[in-house]
């Protein structure tokens, strides 16, 4: 296995799409509910631990870059097995495609089961997720540029949802939010752990990097896309303390998506149907960026042709998603793939970071007593 | 596009319909308002206001009634009643007897709230008497009542003339702590059903009924007004010598005072926390008005008049507001919604219901109403 990868021409990218590609990976089905997840933590100070969890996500970028940098033109499956040797890195490359898996599966199941309390009370579980599935199938295989495309496209077709939020932020109550600065820095930092799930995603770049024609500009478009997630988190986040009471919040599942009940046109009553519908333009490019990854992981690993993992994944999924319909059990899955996320993307670059300098510092001292000899 | 795909988007748009479940309105049967009444043995009785499309009927509106342990129940039970297929999402108005409002309305919510299909924009109000016997009334207005109270509520809370009384408003209030709700109470009157006054709760509890015009002033405090009608009467003495003497008719003598029509332009009210130690308030009303009308035949021609009436008003709302707080002391009722202020100014942990319950009545409230008469009309 090549450890640095040849991109060809025709499938290199911009830089300047990274934003499109970490804001929709990062927006999708987790800041539904997170506000009154990180509510329940640490009350109005909740806007604290998001700008927490925001400078310890530039970190952990920052370490991304860094662990990125010191390769040619490497991914994580490359860097992995030129650091570990090839069966551990092959086996760490593996735990990546999981943690893709298992967020790809959370996210599939988590929009199916609120488009059944929204919408469709009675409609089959298979026709949803068989229909969206065709989706991410019909996308992923167009292959990345389309993917990257569809993220552009429908980044722009979804953000008008925020003209909406006009509406309860004249009803906000903005005693809500008082006192500030009264919680406890752990409450805080337990507030910050709370959003891992929300802003999980970002790990794409480890596979996408070495796709990116001018890697040297990367750096202002990414933390743009994260500053975007940042700012809308916080933006509901505000709103969602502001304009619903305590009892509420700690009641309503998917908190974000009552601030679009009190919405009424002459020409359509009820916006939370609309939203809902429209919210498929937020989860399905998360969705096709994560297939990709799995796809793109598996050919790089083991040389299985994409399009088998495409449809392998996509069968098992479908098959997986007909036995998760129950509520809770969809709240098991989502824990599982923010803990595991929060060990393989929040922990992980940290220790591999030291792993890879003291590698290369190595190599280049032995290169230059070779030079010597 | 290939004869291919063109076939398979033709065939799924034609199929992909029948995936969902549909809802033909002939055969929907649309509950437009409900009422609920607590019976004897948490038997709660609902009467449903429908919206049904029966060729045989005159009326496309009816009323029943059913019972059961839940509101949900009781839509089951309803069921068996009609040959329609029942649906809430056009629930306009929820309607709760008196003496089920003042046994607490929150537990009988829970339903509405958990049911993602209801609206957030719908009305809750608390009939005079019994909802059922304001829904069975058989007027025009009221056979029709889900959609008059829409249209009732929409206008006068649009207008800010009392403060808004849906669902959503109603469960902040409720929530937060140091904020009390307040809705409106419905009853007949001319064979039409009417706003007749505010309810101001306790928790979830009516104990309290305030005129429609309190309920303005506490709306001044909770909204903003804009263009919103409201009169008030104070004496004429002051006014002796503006007094215009040949209009000054027979029958106007018998009162010595005047009632001001006006229109509020811009009204907001402002609660600020003085000192926290000792629960002292300052809440200042401002109101940019328009004179419409006087009761008797005062001439606002001079300037000296203008300022006169503006200081007479003042002091009479200043008055007004305080024996309002004064009530809801007597009370233990926060419908302005102090204790938030409070909590939201103490640095303090949080501010439990009881607690600020004890505090409430020793709180002291300094009212400054500013009335800016900005108008007169064309007639000096």
């Amino acid at each position: 296995m090549d450890i640095n990868i040849n991109i060809k021409k025709n499938l290199q990218i911009r830089a300047f799409y990274l934003f499109f590609v970490i804001a929709s990976i990062q927006l999708g089905i987790g800041i539904l509910g997170v506000s009154r997840l990180i509510y329940l933590e640490v009350q109005q100070d909740a806007w604290i631990s998001i700008v927490i969890a925001f400078f310890y996500v530039s970190l952990i970028i920052m370490v991304m870059l860094l662990i990125l940098k010191q390769y040619e033109n490497a991914d994580i499956y490359g860097i992995q097995v030129d650091i570990f040797g090839k069966w551990i890195g092959k086996l760490f490359g593996t735990f990546f495609i999981f943690h893709f898996a298992l967020s790809f599966f959370s996210i599939l199941i988590t929009y199916i089961e609120v488009i059944k309390v929204f919408i469709f009370p009675t409609v089959n579980d298979y026709i949803l997720s068989f229909m969206l599935l065709c989706l991410v199938i019909y996308s992923v295989l167009g292959g990345i540029r389309v993917i990257i495309g569809v993220c552009v496209i429908f980044f722009f077709l979804s953000h008008w949802l925020l003209i909406l939020l006009i509406q309860p932020a004249l009803q906000m109550e903005l005693t809500h939010l008082q006192p500030v600065f009264v919680t406890p820095i752990t409450d805080l930092l337990k507030g910050a752990r709370v959003t891992s799930y929300t802003f999980m995603g970002f790990e794409i770049l480890f596979l996408i990097y070495p796709f990116i024609l001018n890697k040297n500009k990367a750096k202002l478009p990414i933390f743009l896309g994260l500053g975007w997630t940042t700012f809308l988190l916080l933006l509901t986040t505000i709103l969602v303390i502001g304009y619903f009471s305590f009892d509420q919040i700690e009641r309503r599942e998917w908190v974000l998506l009552g601030l679009f009940k009190i919405q009424s046109f002459a020409f359509i009553e009820r916006f939370d149907y609309i939203v809902v519908a429209e919210w498929m333009m937020v989860v399905i490019p998360s969705l096709i960026l994560l297939m990709w990854g799995i796809t793109y992981g598996t050919k790089r690993l083991y040389q299985v042709p994409q399009r088998a993992t495409l449809y392998t994944i996509a069968i098992l999924c479908f098959i997986g998603s007909l036995f998760t319909n129950e509520h809770f059990q969809i709240q098991k899955v989502i824990n599982w793939s923010s803990e595991y996320g929060f060990w393989l993307v929040y922990v992980y670059p940290l220790l591999l970071l030291p792993i890879v300098l003291i590698k290369k510092k190595w190599q280049k001292r032995k290169d230059g007593d070779h030079h010597v000899h | 596009m290939s004869i291919k795909r063109i076939s398979i988007l033709f065939f799924s748009v034609i199929f992909l319909t029948g995936c969902v479940a549909t809802n033909e309105l002939e055969e929907l049967a649309i509950i437009s308002a409900r009422g609920i009444d607590l019976k004897e043995d948490d038997e709660i009785e609902t009467t449903l206001n429908i919206i049904r499309f029966d060729p045989e009927a005159q009326s496309i509106y009816t009323t029943i009634k059913a019972a059961g342990k839940s509101v949900k129940q009781a839509r089951e039970h309803a069921g068996y009643q009609i040959g329609y297929e029942i649906s809430e999402g056009q629930l306009r108005a929820e309607i709760y007897g008196r003496e089920t409002a003042t046994k607490g309305i929150t537990p009988l919510l829970g339903g509405l709230i958990r049911d993602a299909q209801a609206s957030d924009t719908m009305y809750l109000v608390i009939a005079n008497s019994t909802a059922s016997e304001l829904m069975e009334h058989q007027t025009d207005n009221a056979k029709s009542i889900g959609r008059y109270l829409d249209a009732l509520l929409t206008k006068e809370i649009k207008e800010k003339a009392i403060p808004a009384s849906n669902i959503q408003k109603y469960t902040v209030s409720a929530g937060t702590i140091g904020q009390d709700p307040v809705l409106a109470i419905i009853d007949i009157k001319d064979d039409s059903p009417a706003i007749v006054g505010i309810g101001l709760l306790k928790g979830d509890r009516l104990v309290k009924e305030v005129s429609t015009h309190e309920g303005t002033l506490i709306n001044i405090i909770l909204d903003r007004l804009k263009n919103t009608e409201m009169s008030i009467t104070v004496p004429l003495a002051p006014f002796e010598s503006y007094i215009d003497k040949e209009l000054m008719h027979e029958h106007y003598a018998s009162t010595e005072e005047v009632t001001i029509q006006y229109l509020v332009n811009k009204g907001k009210g402002k609660i600020k926390v003085k000192n926290v130690k000792n629960l002292t308030f300052k809440t200042e009303i401002q109101l940019d008005i328009d004179v419409r009308g006087l009761s008797k035949p005062v001439s606002l021609k001079n300037k000296n008049a203008i300022k006169l009436l503006e200081k007479e008003m003042e002091k009479k709302l200043t008055d007004q507001y305080e024996n309002l707080f004064k009530e809801t002391q007597e009370a233990n009722i926060d419908p302005f919604g102090f204790g938030k202020f409070y909590r939201a100014n103490r640095q303090v942990a949080k501010l439990t219901d009881n607690e600020w319950r004890k505090l409430y009545p020793n709180i002291s409230v300094d009212f400054h109403v500013d009335v800016d008469i900005l108008q007169a009309g064309t007639i000096q």
